[in-house]
């Protein structure tokens, strides 16, 4: 029978031979002189101090290797992060974060140090727990912490792009100086986790590179330079990767010998040393330092910014990536966006996202402070899901005499839908029919008429003359009776909505339309994430019956079919707003007259010629309602609201609303904080439960599968290989428990370590009886009985010796 | 191979480092890039003047090793320069020279700044000898792990360890005192180990010890011992210097060095010859003393060992004429003469006929 119990010898200091005849008796140490001379003799610790003589101070056990990794880390997480901030201009607290790194640094290099397992396992459990208690007691200043970075660096872009302010995360804890660290602080401990791992297994520049480098390239991209220091701390912490990578020396265990030797190549190198590993990095701090202040003297950073180039390819991505950090991934793609207006098709879009580009380039002269509508489609008739063109589309011709003011406008098709004109209102027509050749080559009547908009091939903007003002426009009979339908499927849900509003036949049309208006306001939220409209479903009995929110062409369809029922002749319209905002933000163009542009009255005064980029946040939909006489423009949509409104609200704002698990009610508050509430998200943490749940039942049971495995291994019908399997499990019980376990190499040795106390006759006549039994032909059931008995009472003295911890441990393993 | 890679990696993060600042234009990218094209040279020049600077040395005692003893030999690395270094490859060799056994190894320790360092080894020699223990060469890894730098140091020290003496050899003192039957008559007569050599007419002061009382009768006068020194009747002891694979010289010193101990508490005089392969000649030492013996061993471990079991008595024969035993200790397998000791298997000592 084998001797199984006996592990493979390890590599003893014993075993190296210098030379013939020349042995290393035990580990080597490296000492540093302290004065005392030469001439003393220390050896290991292992082997004490020989007659209390000492060489000098023995450096193996030192703090420093710890502390050089822990400044390396807190200088590439603590100097990208605080520059980070520093980018942003933010108040953030410096030393906070660089002291928690330092601290979150030493933690984890401290569970690497003792090169066991079980320790760096355990800690990293105890801080996980503290990570995760501190987190839910401190979620809040957590959060706007993280709002208030995020926040900020959106406020830096959009004004480096000039873009209207993005509301992206509302901060329920305005005090920054406080929430900005913490929120850093949580982060870096994060960052800190992943790369503490990969400096002490591997000292992986990869990583260092990864955390120092490309953390900068968003800001540096839009010219937000970081500090100074922090540059030089970035730098230094990645040089003093690269140079303990390059050396190696750089895995710091107790457990570890100071030496290790390769027999093949005849080296006797050292592992790790503290002191040398801290000297290097102050160092190179120093040398980084030294380096960086030359720099910033001889080539400062102003005069380098001044002479800012663009490359080519950023000038490429610029437009996109801006509107990837304001807007959110659906900006990237290339589907031309029109504010989710089709000509007239409806319930397709589920989701608006605004691109942010320009789709239509405008140039006038202001005359109102009112919004001003550009027009494209019109439609006449409802049918499901969409709006039939109306060929009339027009309205009589405006007036443009001296009698009232009339302007001009000069428009391009930038981005919008190409092949549709956008005129203002209230733009002179082709009175005349259009002869439409059909195949044959007859002409036929059709009434279809347009805007009289002249086209400049030189620089593709169509100009429109136009009578601002409805009064231009003469009055004229009722309308044809089309637009006063309302489709049958329609009738009731616009009927009970009348109802619900308090509308009645006798209210006047400015009531009607009035409380229309109000009610929409207060029931039927805007948003710009209606849902799409499903097939088997009416558009305006889903908007006004399910989803009770929408967008402009959810409200002007539904109004329109509303004021219909009322008795108000209307149509639908889409096409673009300008608001009085934009007009201020626009461009003047001062090579163009503003007499060319606009004559007669100016409610503005004489302003001047401007130019006006409308993006597809523009896109609207209205209707048009035919009162007292002429076709005016009427608004039913409600405006944003910022609490409740979606429209603001970015694929970030929404990404953390749905991660906080915010319903926007605004939560809870206190006076002492924040009460946790999970809301809708309550299955995340069921999930996380179940999930520690089954870690642990998967555990347990592998565990009892092992013991029972073992337990039945040693309860077989033959006797003598119960007590050998037996014994073997107190030998591997043993080697774990005790180091020295290993040198003893026969039975007897065994036994002198589990029973020193035992009678040496005794003692022996039992490692007899083993050796027969392990190796003899045959033992006596009964014998082994006995021995077995023996065998278990020894052990259990023996388990009573070791430590409860190593009890634990080895129970955990064996 | 291992360097290269460094290199290469530091080339790949410069490469990255240069297409961020290509496409952003930062002022960050550009120190990040003078500081990394700067480093290299920092780092060599560093580690050119910690090489100027560095120097090592040996250390541990030296004499009174015994062997199988543990005892001390300490590396000490001085570095006088500011800069430390996490690489210093210090080549050793130690060899003894008696056994022409030779070893080479690499040690790799770090240079503190402006410090001292020192790696203690806890030797155990199985030879007799002197361990010298020297380091020819340091080289010197800079900062980055892009170059060594090799300097030639001359640094030594000799670790002289004897035998134990701890009296494992027993000679047959029967046949070792055969010469000495005269010497040890004369004991018993008053620690007298001078030999009559001659008779002669009495003169005031001499001994009435050595009156020859038989002749004196005869002759009517007082005649006198005339007794020679005993310098000439010292016992004769050769240590051949032979040696083979198995190093069984070791154990020849050893023995003989245990008997000289042997023979010095005893009282008995002895001279110890043995085979000088530098000097060419039989070298002669008469021991007396502990110190003596002690000389007498080192000297043997500055000798060349020879192959030949029974060269150092064959030399001896031609240079010495002399009719008195001799004891021949050897770690020869044959036997040449009456056996008077051994030691374990392999040595023996007997004495020549």
């Amino acid at each position: 029978m084998s001797r199984s119990f006996s592990k493979k010898k390890k590599t003893e200091y014993e075993d190296i031979e210098l030379c013939r005849g020349v042995k290393i008796l035990n580990q080597p140490e490296i000492t540093c002189d302290d004065g005392r001379g030469v001439g003393r003799l220390a050896f290991s610790q292992k082997q004490g101090r020989k007659a209390g003589l000492m060489r000098g101070r023995s450096v193996r056990n030192d703090s420093r290797g710890i502390m050089a990794k822990s400044i390396l880390e807190m200088l590439i997480i603590g100097g990208s992060m605080c520059g980070l901030l520093s980018c942003i201009e933010i108040d953030y607290g410096a030393l906070i974060i660089l002291a928690a790194c330092l601290v979150f640094a030493i933690y984890f290099c401290s569970l690497f140090k003792s090169g066991k397992t079980w320790v760096r396992d355990v800690g990293y459990v105890v801080f996980f727990a503290v990570f995760v208690a501190f987190i839910l007691l401190f979620r809040r200043y957590v959060n706007s912490g993280f709002y208030a970075m995020v926040n900020e660096f959106l406020d830096h872009v959009t004004d480096y792009y000039g873009a209207q302010d993005v509301k992206v995360f509302s901060e329920s804890i305005s005090n920054r100086t406080v929430t900005v660290p913490i929120a850093a602080a949580t982060i870096c401990c994060v960052e800190i986790i992943v790369l503490n791992i990969f400096l002490n297994t591997k000292m992986s520049v990869f990583w260092a590179a990864w955390f120092s480098l490309p953390a900068f390239v968003i800001p540096l991209f839009f010219r937000f330079e970081p500090d100074g220091i922090y540059m030089f701390m970035v730098i230094a912490g990645l040089i003093g990767v690269i140079c303990l990578n390059g050396n190696g020396h750089y895995r710091i265990t107790d457990s570890e010998s100071t030496f290790q030797y390769d027999g093949k190549k005849h080296r006797m190198s050292y592992r790790h040393s503290d002191r040398a590993s801290f000297q290097l990095t102050m160092c190179i701090m120093l040398v980084s330092l030294a380096i960086g202040g030359v720099i910033m003297v001889v080539k400062p950073a102003d005069g380098f910014l001044y002479r800012y180039k663009n490359s080519s390819v950023k000038s490429k991505i610029e437009g996109p990536l801006g509107n990837l950090i304001m807007y959110g991934f659906e900006s990237l793609r290339n589907s031309a966006n029109t504010g989710g207006l089709a000509n007239g098709q409806l319930g397709g879009v589920s989701d608006v996202y605004i691109d942010g580009q320009t789709d239509l380039i405008v140039r006038f002269a202001p005359y109102s402070s009112d919004r001003i509508y550009l027009r494209s489609f019109v439609g006449d008739s409802y049918d499901w899901d969409h709006w039939s063109r109306d060929q009339e589309n027009m309205y009589p011709a405006p007036d443009n005499t001296d009698a009232h003011p009339h302007g001009r406008m000069d428009i391009k098709n930038v981005d919008g839908t190409q092949g549709v004109e956008y005129y203002p209102y209230y733009s002179g027509y082709d009175m005349g029919l259009y002869d439409v050749d059909d195949s044959a080559g007859n002409s036929t009547e059709d009434s279809g008429k347009t805007a009289i908009g002249v086209y400049d091939e030189d620089d593709g903007y169509y100009t429109y003359d136009y009578a601002p003002s409805a009064l231009a426009e003469p009055v004229s009979d009722d309308p044809d009776s089309r637009y006063l339908a309302v489709p049958e499927v329609n009738l009731k849900s616009v009927q009970e909505f009348c109802e619900k509003a308090g509308i009645t036949e006798l209210d006047s049309v400015d009531s009607k339309i009035q409380k229309t208006y109000i009610y929409f306001l207060e029931n039927y939220p805007y948003t710009m994430h209606p849902g799409a409209t499903p097939r088997d479903e009416d558009y305006v009995n889903y908007f006004l019956n399910t989803t009770k929110k929408g967008l402009c062409a959810n409200y002007a369809t539904a109004g329109a079919l509303i004021l219909r029922y009322l008795g108000i002749p209307t149509r639908y319209v889409e096409g673009y707003v300008i608001d009085y905002d934009e007009v201020l933000g626009g461009d003047i163009i001062d090579d163009r007259k503003y007499s060319d542009y606009f004559t007669g009255y100016n409610e503005l005064g004489e302003t001047a010629v401007v130019q006006v980029d409308v993006t597809d946040s523009g896109a609207h939909a209205w209707i048009e309602a035919f009162i007292h006489g002429r076709w005016q423009v009427v608004e039913l949509t409600p405006p944003s609201n910022e609490e409740d409104d979606e429209t603001t609200e970015d694929f970030w704002t929404r990404f953390g609303r749905w991660l906080s698990g915010d319903s926007g009610d605004g939560g809870d508050t206190t006076a002492t904080g924040y009460t946790f509430s999970l809301g809708d998200n309550i299955w995340i943490i069921y999930i996380l439960i179940g999930g520690v749940l089954l870690a642990i039942l998967v555990f347990v049971i592998r565990l009892i599968v092992i013991k029972m495995i073992r337990i039945v291994g040693y309860h077989s019908r033959d006797e003598a290989a119960n007590i050998v399997a037996y014994y073997r499990y107190m030998c591997d019980y043993a080697r774990m428990a005790d180091e020295n376990f290993d040198r003893a190499e026969s039975h007897r040795a065994q036994l002198d370590i589990f029973a020193p106390d035992m009678d040496e006759g005794e003692r022996r006549a039992l490692a007899d009886d083993l050796e027969l039994v392990s190796y003899g032909p045959g033992a006596d059931p009964d014998a082994c009985e006995v021995m077995a008995k023996r065998l278990r009472q020894l052990f259990r003295t023996y388990r009573k010796c070791v430590p409860v911890i190593k009890r634990i441990y080895i129970f955990r393993k064996l | 191979m291992r360097y290269a890679w460094h290199v290469i990696k530091y080339i790949l993060v410069f490469v990255v480092n240069l297409l961020i600042f290509l496409f952003v234009h930062s002022y960050f990218n550009l120190v990040v890039m003078i500081v990394m094209i700067a480093m290299p040279f920092i780092s060599i020049l560093c580690a050119v003047i910690t090489a100027n600077q560095l120097s090592v040395r040996f250390g541990g005692a030296n004499r009174d090793l015994t062997v199988d003893e543990p005892f001390l030999v300490s590396v000490i690395l001085d570095n006088g320069s500011i800069f430390p270094n996490m690489n210093v490859d210090i080549n050793i060799t130690m060899e003894n020279a008696l056994f022409k056994t030779s070893g080479k190894h690499t040690l790799c320790i770090p240079a503190y700044a402006h410090g001292t360092d020192a790696v203690d080894y806890q030797i155990g020699q199985s030879l007799v000898g002197v361990l010298k223990v020297s380091a020819d060469e340091l080289r010197i890894t800079d900062w980055m792990g892009f170059i060594r730098i090799r300097k030639r140091c001359d640094a030594e020290r000799d670790y002289v360890v004897f035998p134990s003496g701890k009296m494992m050899v027993r000679p047959d003192m029967a046949a070792v005192s055969y010469g000495m039957n005269e010497a040890e008559e004369s004991q018993k007569k008053g620690n007298d180990f001078s030999e009559v050599v001659d008779v002669r007419e009495y003169r005031p002061g001499d001994k009435f010890q050595n009156i020859h009382w038989k002749l004196s009768a005869k002759k009517d006068i007082l005649m006198v011992k005339e007794r020679e020194s005993m310098s000439s009747s010292r016992l004769m002891v050769l240590v051949e210097l032979a040696n083979d694979d198995s190093d069984v010289l070791n154990d020849v010193l050893k023995a003989a060095y245990e008997v000289a101990v042997y023979l010095l508490e005893e009282g008995v005089p002895f001279t110890y010859y043995y085979w000088s392969t530098l000097q060419g000649d039989i070298v002669e030492t008469s021991v007396d003393s502990r110190e003596i013996l002690d000389e007498w061993v080192e000297k043997i471990f500055y000798e060349q060992s020879y192959s030949d079991e029974r060269y150092g008595l064959s030399m001896l024969e031609k240079v010495v004429s002399d009719d008195r035993k001799l004891i021949v200790i050897t770690g020869s397998h044959s036997s040449f003469g009456e056996t008077v000791f051994t030691c374990g298997s392999r040595v023996k000592g007997y004495i020549s006929e």
